[in-house]
């Protein structure tokens, strides 16, 4: 009786041996793939039609696609509910926190420290970390080809660019867009306003109108900033428009010229899978116009005829390497001139202190 | 079928066991393999992450010198030449671009071809490859804050050989550098584009590349030529190439192999070791179902056993309470009738019962040393007065058959010794009995000596030998086997059980004893018996018949007669006849014997009489002995609440005294009641002046007083002794031998009974032709009863008869038969008077 019982013993401390072997088999197996639950916050609502939007559906679609659950929350306004924000996500078991806008860096950088083992995605942010990823792409570049529509499309020479901040980004791209209509059409003008804010629409719309009222003769209306409200104004006064981030060409059927685009899926499904295979570490993307981030949304019926040619030739002309859109010479507002021919304005410029405005563009401040 | 069913079960699960250790054994084999490639790959990664920062290190200073330029360049350009001899670096291709691509100092540069430069262009270092041509090194020359030219460094494949000096290894690790679009730039594979080609290994460099879009390094395991080996790639840091290489796998995992060899080894081991451990477990099963088997079976025995216990219980008190009555009423036969013939018939009733009843008790006795209840009692005994009923027992026996009963003890065995008397008395007399039932002729002696004593203790050396028919050898072993008998052919006609030895048998263990037996077949046999013994005194037994001859006198002398006229017991018992019994067995004491059948009737009595002593038989319906006793403890008016109560039973079996004296009974006797146990038993529990005892001269008078009645005092001997043995119709006119039965054998209280027969006579003659003249019938008969009795007493048997005859007559009035008889009566009167006188 002693003996069985003995052997019971045995054969129980084999079979624990058995299944811890298995458990160890099937668990370190498992190790190596982290369980991802990702989570986006965001400064607009998911169906802006703009930004926002662009970015959801991008990550949406990465998601579904590697079957990562995904939550969000839009207008997120300012730091601290952004911050608040990240940390509900992080307590419900987030470790992929999407922040799509600049205004949220120091709660990501905040965050990012604090939580080392989340995963932090910032579009358009600068300031990087370990596990801080920010990304941004050259839509300069798409923003220069539209200046090119709009230069062409403008009978009066004056054209309406209603834009959120006077930050680089937005600089940048005013520069890129005023240097793409100048390619084309010198004489024009670029009419600047700041709503001060990226979503709000009555901003957008006051801003618009208080732009409208002092320049009548604008006829092509350009965005950088993510309320429709200028481009639903354009349509409503029969003013060519050219959008931002999406192209809601059929919802401006009238008016609406062409867009700067974002097409962030493969970039998002990159980055998360670097998540799952725990391969991700913090860097900083500037993708240019190889990499199909963005690009300029095809023109629409509304765009002339002459200037599908004279856009695809300055696209050719960009990517032969050859050419750049702050390439010199270019004088500034005030006719001085800050990049001589053969000269270039380096990345570090461009992204961090770019604060002056090339010839042809007028910021409106009001009366 | 069923052991068939579980051994099946047991291999199959075994099977399952072997099969789920070998899948566990290929599984954790794959698993170490793939633990300790994937440890490999991370040895790897780490490699090349260290070579691609070698890598690195090497465009850093080609940069760091492009930066040396940069710094101390003209704006225009002009002074490169200048810089690159005063610095010896004379033999490298240095060139400066402007950003539309012409040409400012050195060669011209494709920059479709270079790609990355454009990095330069826009503010910041870079390295690129043109595919058979070579790398380019580039820095951007700054005016002010924008950039104006490109500087470059231009390092051809042909110089690439002694630029990268990659050894990993040994080199046994062939290393390339390569364009993330796996462009080589430079290799030390020979026949790179062959190698690369491989389907196997381009697989695993599709892998690879995946790998390293979320990775700055990646390790895979692949095949080439059919040989494993690994490939692992890293990225240079701030560059579009990566660092990328290819070993054989035993190169990489030298020294891991060990480890998985080892384990795997190890679980082999533990898995034999399992599989021993699992051999070990079934067969112990097997082994346990088969002892569960057994055991069922031997609980199964162990219940017919007791089923078996159970029914001789029944048995004997079904069987006892008919013997009881049978032998009970028989006593009373043996007393009470005068009938020669009747009394030999009730003789031989005795004899038959007695034997059924001893026949019965060895069952008894057998059933209880399979019970495991035989208790062995010690107590202080007399070894002489052991010996002496042995050998009065035997003694008769034996000389009835013819044989010689020798008696041999030894005369310094000490006189008291402590132990169980009675259970060595039974041993002694089976023996004893089996010697005088298988000798024919011849003799049997009993030798009884101590082999081995110290201080207290002494073992018993007792041997029986006869010169019997003897044992045969193939039987000897045999012999203690219950109910065995040998020789049936030819020991047909002796009597017996069979359990005799049996039961000798167990009682010696029971005893710590030894029983051993030699035996020649027809010639006789010797038991030999040894029982460890306490010795108490040590004073020797001495010359045993001496004791013995002297013993037997103080036996007679000690014959304690009492009566109890004022005592009154109480007797219940359902059984009529058994009441009958016990009243008939107390007649002599004259005790008071009032009787009822239920333990209601009894509660009843006990609320009107007072009484001393109640027998309480314990089978009754309605209410048994044990309820009734209780009825009686928690009775109020009960009139005698001090009273002992006896138990009367027929259950005769091991641990019943102390059942019964739990359940709250002063004693017990066993039924069927034997008259002597009875009568002392209610003699301890009287009150003492309630005793009157009764001595021999007394007997005398109350005979003289009450002629008519029964003899009075108590027959003090065994009722075998008590049997006046049949005899042939004698002549006689007085029989002596019957007068002194009625005498306790004592001649001189015959002779004095017959002195007072014969001075009576005369005056009884006279009477009887008084009233015969007067036609008194009714005193006739009185005188007539007087003398049939005292008649009887001195054995006058016909007188008796006669006397008997006329006192009937003159009861009934038959003057006519009686006249007619009376001169033949008084003449016989007579007669026996003076054959009386001739006694005196």
């Amino acid at each position: 009786m002693r003996k069985t019982v003995l052997g019971g013993i045995f054969i129980g401390i084999q079979l624990v041996t058995v299944i811890a072997v298995l458990v160890s088999i099937f668990a370190s197996n498992k190790k190596n793939l982290v369980q991802c639950r990702a989570a986006m916050i965001l400064n607009g609502p998911v169906d802006d039609l703009s930004w926002g939007q662009s970015h959801y559906e991008s990550m949406k679609a990465a998601c579904e696609k590697l079957g990562v659950t995904l939550q969000v929350r839009e207008s997120v306004i300012g730091v601290d509910e952004c911050a608040w924000a990240i940390e509900d996500f992080i307590r419900r078991g987030c470790n992929i926190i999407v922040c799509d806008s600049i205004e949220f860096t120091d709660a990501v950088l905040e965050m990012a420290e604090k939580y080392p083992d989340c995963c932090f995605l910032h579009a358009t942010g600068v300031e990087q970390g370990k596990n801080i990823v920010t990304y941004f792409g050259r839509i300069y570049q798409a923003r220069y080809l539209s200046g090119i529509v709009a230069g062409l499309q403008t009978k009066s020479d004056t054209i309406g660019y209603v834009a959120a901040m006077k930050i680089p980004e937005v600089v940048r791209g005013i520069n890129a867009f005023a240097l793409g209509v100048h390619s084309v059409n010198p004489r024009a003008h670029v009419k600047v306003v700041w709503t001060e804010d990226w979503v709000s629409d009555d901003a957008a719309e006051s801003e618009t109108e208080k732009l409208l009222r002092r320049f009548p003769s604008i006829d092509v209306l350009a965005i950088h900033t993510d309320s429709q409200r200028v481009l639903q104004i354009a349509e409503e006064r029969g003013i060519w428009s050219i959008g931002y981030n999406i192209d809601n060409s059929a919802l401006y059927p009238r008016t609406f010229l062409t867009a700067p685009v974002w097409n962030w899926e493969g970039f998002y499904t990159e980055q998360i899978e670097a998540v799952v295979k725990n391969k991700f570490y913090g860097r900083h993307y500037w993708f240019d116009e190889t990499k199909g981030i963005f690009e300029l949304s095809p023109l629409t019926g509304n765009v002339r005829d002459v200037t599908i040619g004279v856009v695809e030739s300055a696209k050719a002309r960009i990517e032969g390497g050859l050419f750049d859109v702050f390439y010199g010479p270019i004088y500034d507002e005030n006719g001085v001139k800050r990049v001589s021919e053969g000269e270039n304005i380096p990345d570090s410029v461009l992204l961090n202190e770019f604060d002056w405005f090339v010839k042809g563009v007028e910021v409106y401040e009001g009366e | 079928m069923k052991v068939n069913k579980k051994r099946l079960q047991g291999v199959f699960i075994s099977a399952l066991f072997v099969v789920i250790m070998i899948l566990i054994g290929i599984l954790m084999y794959l698993k170490l393999d793939t633990l300790s490639s994937n440890f490999t790959k991370s040895q790897l990664k780490i490699q090349s992450d260290l070579v691609s920062r070698v890598v690195f290190e090497q465009f850093k200073n080609e940069i760091e010198s492009l930066d040396f330029i940069r710094n101390t360049i003209n704006p225009d350009g002009s002074n490169i030449e200048k810089i690159k001899q005063s610095n010896g670096l004379d033999d490298d291709i240095i060139g400066l671009l402007r950003l539309d691509g012409s040409i400012v100092y050195g060669p011209s540069v494709d920059l479709k071809k270079y790609y990355e430069i454009k990095k330069s262009f826009r503010g910041d270092f870079s390295v690129s490859f043109c595919q058979n041509e070579g790398l380019l090194f580039s820095v951007p020359v700054f005016n002010g804050k924008n950039v104006k030219y490109v500087l470059y460094k231009f390092v051809p494949v042909e110089k690439m050989k002694g630029y990268f000096n990659l050894d990993l290894y040994d080199g046994n690790c062939k290393v390339a550098v390569l364009t993330k679009s796996m462009d080589l730039i430079y290799t030390d594979v020979e026949k790179f584009e062959e190698v690369i080609s491989d389907k196997d290994l381009s697989s695993s460099i599709k892998k690879m590349k995946k790998a390293l879009g979320v990775s700055s390094n990646a390790a895979e395991l692949s095949k080439l030529n059919g040989k494993y080996c690994f490939i692992f790639a890293s990225e240079i840091p701030y560059t579009d190439f990566i660092v990328s290489g290819i070993i054989p796998y035993k190169m990489a995992s030298d020294g891991i192999d060990g480890i998985a060899v080892l384990f795997m080894s190890v679980f082999v081991l533990m898995f034999l070791l399992f599989i021993g451990c699992l051999v070990f477990v079934i067969s112990e099963e097997r082994y346990v179902s088969d002892t569960k088997q057994l055991e069922e079976e031997k609980k199964a025995a162990e219940q017919a056993n007791v089923a078996k216990s159970d029914f001789l219980a029944n048995m004997s008190h079904e069987i006892r309470t008919p013997i009881n009555s049978i032998l009970g009423m028989n006593e009373m036969i043996l007393r009470e009738c005068e009938d020669s013939v009747i009394r030999s018939y009730a003789q031989d009733i005795y004899s038959a019962g007695h034997g059924l009843l001893a026949l019965i008790n060895d069952i008894l006795d057998f059933s209880k040393i399979e019970a495991g209840k035989m208790d062995i009692v010690p107590a202080v005994y007399e070894l002489a007065s052991l010996l002496n009923d042995i050998t009065n027992m035997i003694g008769g026996r034996a000389r009835s058959k013819h044989l010689d009963f020798i008696v041999d003890v030894d005369t310094n065995l000490p006189s008291r010794l402590k132990g169980d008397s009675v259970r060595i008395q039974q041993i002694l007399i089976n023996l004893l009995n089996n010697a005088v039932k298988y000798t024919n002729e011849g003799f049997i002696r009993l030798i009884v000596k101590q082999s081995s004593w110290n201080k207290d203790n002494m073992i018993l050396h007792i041997e029986v030998q006869d010169s019997g028919i003897g044992i045969k050898e193939e039987n000897i072993n045999k012999l203690f086997n219950s109910f065995t008998r040998f020789d049936l052919n030819r020991n047909r006609n002796i009597e017996g059980s069979g359990l005799g030895l049996a039961i000798t048998q167990r009682l010696i263990n029971c005893m710590n004893g030894k029983i051993s037996v030699q035996s020649k077949y027809g010639e006789g046999s010797t038991f030999t018996v040894e029982i460890p013994q306490q010795i108490v005194d040590f004073n020797p037994v001495g010359n045993f018949k001496e004791r013995f001859e002297k013993f037997k006198l103080s036996q007679q002398k000690h014959k304690e007669l009492f009566t109890a006229p004022n005592a009154r017991i109480l007797v219940v018992d359902d059984n009529a006849m058994n009441l009958h019994v016990a009243k008939s067995l107390l007649k002599q004491t004259l005790i008071q014997v009032s009787l009822c059948s239920s333990g209601m009737e009894c509660i009843e009595i006990l609320k009107k009489e007072r009484f001393d002593i109640i027998f309480l038989d314990h089978m009754m319906p309605i209410m048994d002995g044990i309820e009734t006793l209780n009825a009686i403890k928690k009775m109020e008016n009960n009139l005698s609440p001090d009273c002992p109560i006896i138990a009367l039973t027929a259950n005769a079996i091991a641990g019943v005294k102390e059942m019964y004296l739990k359940a709250g009974f002063t004693d017990y006797i066993s039924k069927p009641i034997e008259g002597r146990v009875f009568e002392e038993l209610i003699r301890s529990y009287l009150p003492a002046e309630k005793v009157i005892p009764v001595d021999e001269a007394l007997v005398k008078n109350i005979k003289k007083v009450e002629a008519k009645a029964e003899p009075q005092f108590v027959q003090q001997k065994n009722p075998v002794d008590d049997v006046i043995p049949p005899e042939e119709e004698s002549d006689e006119l007085i029989d002596e031998k019957k007068g002194l039965v009625y005498c306790g054998n004592d001649m001189d209280t015959y002779r004095e009974i017959v002195q007072v027969y014969v001075e009576e006579s005369i005056e009884n003659m006279q009477k009887l032709e008084t009233f015969l003249n007067e036609g008194d019938l009714k005193n006739y008969s009185i005188v007539a009863h007087a003398v049939k009795s005292t008649s009887l007493t001195i054995g006058a048997v016909k007188l008796s008869e006669k006397a008997k005859a006329q006192e009937f007559a003159g009861k009934e009035d038959r003057a006519d038969d009686l006249k007619n008889a009376h001169a033949e009566f008084i003449e016989l009167y007579n007669q026996t008077v003076a054959c009386a006188r001739e006694k005196l």
